[in-house]
C-alpha cells in the first residue's frame, strides 16, 4: 500500500494540476465560447509557431539572457553585502528599516523609474532583474546569518573556528537553507520582473510578444505566450530544485519532508 | 595523579539582567578545585545553573565577579587546552561535514596541515570506537555515535581539561552506560582531566573522584563529596558495592533538599 | 545593555536599537541630499531627497493620489477577502486528510512558481481595465500562500493532540475547529501576512501593467509622461504603504505565534 501511494505522489500528483487546468480550460472555453478562449488545438498551433526555433531565438532568448545575467548579479551581490552586514551588528540594525522599505516596495513599482532613467535597453532590464533579486536574497542572507543555531555557534567559538573557515564551513552552510529559500523566491521574482520590464517599448521578448498579441487581438498567440511563461516559471523552479539537491543531501536535509 | 589544582574556581558569581528589567542571580559564591588528572562531576537540581558554571569555565560566559583560574592563569576566553562536549550533539556537529571533517575542523583552525589533522582525526575517531565510519555524516549516525564523534573532536585537540555538559542526557540508558565507560577508558589512556555536568546522580558517582553538589538557584556549593570507590569502575560491580548506594543516597538527599528548610 | 551573551558581545537595548535604526535612515537621507547637491547625483537622474519629500507632500494634497490609494486598497481588500474565504477553508479540508494532503502538496507546488502576471493578459481582455481585474489577479496570487500555509498547519498537527481529541469523543467538526484550526493558527497567521504582501504587490502590478485604477495606474501614467519627480514621489509612497501593510500583518502574525503550542 505504501509503495503505491509514494508512486502516486511522485508521478501522478504533479500531473494532476495540469490535467485539472487543461480540463477546466476546455470546459470553460466551451461554456464561454468567445474569442478570448480559443480552442486547445488553435493554442497549440500558435504555440508551435511562436516558439519555433526561430521564434525562440527571436523572443525567448532576449528575455532569458537578461534573466541569466541579472539573476546571478543580484544573487552574488546580495550574498556579499549580506555577509558584510550580518557581521557588523550596528550596520545590520541601522539598515533594517531601509531594507524593510525596499522589501515592502513591490519590485514592479521600481520598473518605471529604471525605464525612464536608463531607457528600455537590455542593460536596464538586467539591472531591474538584478535589483529585484538583490533585495529578496539580501534579507534572507542577513536573517540566516544572524539567526544561526546558538549551539552551533557555541561549539565553533569554543573550538576557536574563526575567519574565512568559520564563514565558509560553519556560517554560510548553517544559513544555507534560508539563503536557498531566498534565492528561490528571488528566481520567481526575477521571472516576474523580467516580463513586466518588457511592458515598455520592447519589441522582442516573452512578455513583449504576449502583450503585443493581446493588444492586436491575436488571442491564440497571447495564450501561447502565457503558457510559455508558465512553463518557464515552472521549469526554472524545477532546475533550482535539482541544483540545490547536493547541498540538501550533504546537510542531511533531504530526508525530511519540506514545509511550506 | 598529582594533587596540583589544574582548575581553581574562586568566589564565582553570575548575575543575569533580564530583558524586561530586573536581575537573576544564577551563581553565588561558587568555589571548588579540580586536581590534575581527576574526574569531577557537578550535580544539582534542575535549573540550578550547572550549565552556567560550565560555560564560565569554558570561557563562553563572563562571570559577574570571582575568578576562574586554569593552569595558573585567569581565563578571559576559551583556553587552548580546554575542549568541550555538549548535550545537544545533533546541533553541535556540523551536518554538512563528515565525521572526519568535523573532527579536523578545530585542528585546522589551530594551524595543523591537512595531513596532520586527518591523521589525528582518524586516531581520535578510532579511540572512540568509530573506526571505519570516518566518512559518514552525523545525520547518518545514531545519537550515541554522534556523541562519540563530538568526543573525538574534543579529544583530538589533546585537551588538558575536558568539559562535558550533560553529554549523555539525550541518550538511552544502554548507550549511556557504554559512553560512560568510554569516558573512563579515555581518562585512563590519555590522563585527561574531566569535569562533567550531569543530572544523573548515578552517573556522577560512577565516574567521578569528587562530586560538587550545587543548591537551588542562586546556586551555591552545598558540599563537595569525595568518592572513595575503587578506581577500576565497572557498571555492575561498582554499583553493587554498598558504598555506592550510601554515596548515592547522600548526594540524592542533598540535591532534593530544599535549602530553606533547615 | 547587558553582558548576558558571550564574552565581548553586548545586546542592544530597546532604545539603542531604535536610535540606530533612526540614524540609519538619517544618514541615508543626508548622503542622498549631499550627492544631489554636489552633483554626483545629477538632477536628470534622480531628484534630491528634499525634492522627493516635497514631491510627496505635494501629491498627498492632490485628490488623484488619494483616490488612487483608495482604489488600490479597495482592490486589495476585495482580493484578500476572496483569498481568505476560499484559501482557508480549502486549506483546512486539504490538510485534514492525510492522503489528500500528500497528493495535493506536489500538485500545488507544481503550479506555485507560475508568476502572477501570466493570467493577466486574458483577464485583461475578458474583464477589462476595471476594478475586477485587480481583484481577480490579487485573489489568484494571494490565495496560494494562504492555502499552502493553512493546509500545512492543519496537516502537521501533532498526533498526540488528535488522539486526545478522539479519546474524548470529539466529532469531526469539533476536532477540526478546536484541535486542528487552533494548532494551525500561527501558520495561518504567517500565510495571511504573506498573502497580504503579495496582494499589495499584485494590486500595484495590475494597475501598472493592466491599467486598473489605483496607484499602479498612476505610476504608469507618470512613466508615460516621463515625469521623474512624480515617479519618485509615487514610488516612495507605494513603498510606505507596503511597509504599513506588512507591519500590520506581521504584528498579527506575531500575536498568533505567541499563542503557539510548542511541540
Amino acid at each position: 500500500m505504501r509503495r503505491h501511494t509514494s508512486w502516486a505522489i511522485r508521478f501522478v500528483a504533479p500531473l494532476l494540476m495540469p490535467v485539472v487546468l487543461l480540463g477546466g480550460y476546455v470546459l470553460f472555453a466551451h461554456w464561454q465560447s468567445n474569442l478570448y478562449f480559443p480552442s486547445l488545438p488553435r493554442i497549440y498551433s500558435a504555440f508551435k509557431t511562436t516558439w519555433s526555433p526561430h521564434g525562440l531565438r527571436l523572443n525567448a532568448w532576449p528575455s532569458l539572457s537578461n534573466l541569466l545575467l541579472g539573476y546571478p548579479a543580484g544573487l552574488l551581490s546580495a550574498v556579499l553585502l549580506g555577509i558584510l552586514v550580518a557581521r557588523l551588528r550596528a550596520l545590520r540594525v541601522a539598515s533594517e528599516p531601509i531594507i524593510a522599505f525596499f522589501l515592502a516596495l513591490p519590485s514592479v513599482a521600481i520598473v518605471p523609474i529604471f525605464i525612464v532613467l536608463f531607457g528600455p535597453g537590455p542593460g536596464t532590464k538586467q539591472l531591474i532583474i538584478a535589483q529585484a533579486v538583490f533585495f529578496q536574497v539580501l534579507v534572507n542572507v542577513i536573517d540566516g546569518l544572524s539567526t544561526l543555531d546558538p549551539t552551533l555557534a557555541q561549539s565553533a567559538d569554543l573550538f576557536k573556528i574563526h575567519g574565512f573557515r568559520r564563514l565558509f564551513l560553519v556560517d554560510l552552510p548553517g544559513a544555507g537553507s534560508q539563503i536557498l529559500a531566498g534565492a528561490r523566491a528571488g528566481l520567481s521574482l526575477g521571472v516576474l520582473v523580467m516580463i513586466v520590464s518588457e511592458l515598455f517599448n520592447t519589441r522582442f521578448g516573452i512578455g513583449a510578444v504576449t502583450l503585443s498579441a493581446q493588444s492586436s487581438f491575436d488571442f491564440p498567440t497571447m495564450w501561447a505566450g502565457m503558457v510559455f511563461t508558465a512553463i518557464i516559471g515552472i521549469g526554472l523552479n524545477g532546475l533550482f530544485s535539482l541544483a540545490e539537491r547536493p547541498y540538501l543531501r550533504r546537510a542531511g536535509l533531504l530526508q525530511t519532508t519540506t514545509g511550506a | 595523579m598529582s594533587a596540583v589544582p589544574i582548575l581553581k574556581v574562586e568566589n564565582l558569581y553570575k548575575t543575569f539582567t533580564l530583558p524586561k528589567g530586573g536581575s537573576y542571580t544564577a551563581l553565588e559564591n561558587i568555589s571548588f578545585e579540580v586536581a590534575d588528572g581527576e574526574i569531577v562531576a557537578v550535580v544539582g537540581p534542575s535549573g540550578a545553573g550547572k550549565t552556567t558554571v560550565l560555560r564560565c569555565l569554558a570561557g563562553l560566559l563572563a562571570p559577574t565577579s570571582g575568578s576562574v583560574v586554569f593552569e595558573g592563569e585567569s581565563i578571559t576566553e576559551t583556553p587552548e587546552d580546554v575542549a568541550a562536549v555538549f548535550q545537544d550533539y545533533s546541533r553541535s556537529l556540523l551536518p554538512w561535514l563528515s565525521a572526519r571533517s568535523n573532527v579536523m575542523l578545530p585542528l585546522r583552525s589551530r594551524g595543523l596541515s591537512r595531513t596532520e589533522a586527518r591523521q589525528k582525526a582518524d586516531t581520535a575517531l578510532a579511540s572512540v570506537g568509530l573506526e571505519g565510519r570516518e566518512g559518514t555524516h552525523p545525520w547518518q549516525l545514531s545519537g550515541g555515535m554522534q556523541q562519540r564523534v563530538a568526543l573525538a573532536r574534543a579529544l583530538a585537540c589533546n585537551p588538558r581539561l575536558l568539559l562535558m555538559d550533560e553529554p549523555f542526557a539525550s541518550l538511552d540508558a544502554q548507550t549511556r552506560m557504554d559512553l560512560e565507560d568510554l569516558v573512563l577508558h579515555i581518562h585512563k589512556e590519555f590522563a585527561t582531566t574531566v569535569l562533567i555536568v550531569t543530572h544523573d546522580i548515578d552517573e556522577a558517582i560512577y565516574l567521578a573522584n569528587h562530586v560538587v553538589v550545587l543548591s537551588k538557584p542562586p546556586a551555591t556549593v552545598s558540599q563537595i563529596v569525595e568518592i572513595n570507590l575503587p578506581p577500576n569502575r565497572h557498571q555492575i560491580a561498582t554499583k553493587e558495592n554498598p558504598a555506592f548506594a550510601q554515596l548515592r543516597n547522600h548526594v540524592l538527599t542533598m540535591v532534593r533538599r530544599d535549602p530553606y528548610e533547615d | 545593555m547587558g553582558t548576558n551573551g558571550r564574552r565581548g558581545e553586548t545586546s542592544y537595548g530597546r532604545w539603542a536599537r531604535f536610535a540606530l535604526q533612526c540614524s540609519g535612515i538619517v544618514i541615508l537621507a543626508i548622503l542622498w541630499q549631499i550627492s544631489s547637491i554636489a552633483g554626483w547625483l545629477p538632477k536628470a537622474v534622480a531628484p534630491s531627497f528634499i525634492q522627493t519629500i516635497s514631491g510627496l507632500w505635494q501629491i498627498s494634497h492632490t485628490g488623484t493620489f488619494w483616490v488612487g490609494t483608495a482604489n488600490t486598497f479597495k482592490a486589495w481588500a476585495y482580493g484578500m477577502f476572496v483569498s481568505i474565504v476560499i484559501g482557508i477553508p480549502l486549506g483546512l479540508l486539504l490538510g485534514s486528510n492525510k492522503v489528500v494532503y500528500r497528493l495535493s502538496r506536489p500538485t500545488i507546488e507544481a503550479v506555485r512558481p507560475i508568476p502572477p502576471i501570466v493570467i493577466l493578459p486574458v483577464v485583461l481582455v475578458a474583464v477589462g481595465y476595471g476594478f475586477n481585474l485587480s481583484a481577480l489577479l490579487i485573489a489568484q496570487g494571494a490565495m496560494w500562500p494562504l492555502l499552502i500555509m493553512t493546509s500545512y498547519g492543519v496537516a502537521t498537527v501533532p498526533q498526540v493532540a488528535l488522539d486526545t481529541a478522539t479519546v474524548f469523543h470529539f466529532s469531526f467538526f469539533r476536532r477540526l475547529f478546536f484541535v486542528r484550526l487552533a494548532q494551525a493558527l500561527p501558520l495561518i497567521g504567517s500565510g495571511v501576512r504573506l498573502a497580504a504582501a503579495i496582494a499589495f504587490a499584485v494590486a500595484i502590478m495590475a494597475g501598472l501593467v493592466g491599467g486598473a485604477p489605483g496607484l499602479g495606474q498612476l505610476l504608469g501614467l507618470a512613466s508615460q509622461a516621463n515625469d521623474l519627480p512624480a515617479l519618485f514621489a509615487l514610488t516612495t509612497a507605494i513603498g510606505f504603504f507596503g511597509v504599513v501593510v506588512i507591519s500590520v500583518f506581521s504584528s498579527v502574525e506575531r500575536r498568533l505565534n505567541r499563542w503557539k503550542v510548542s511541540s
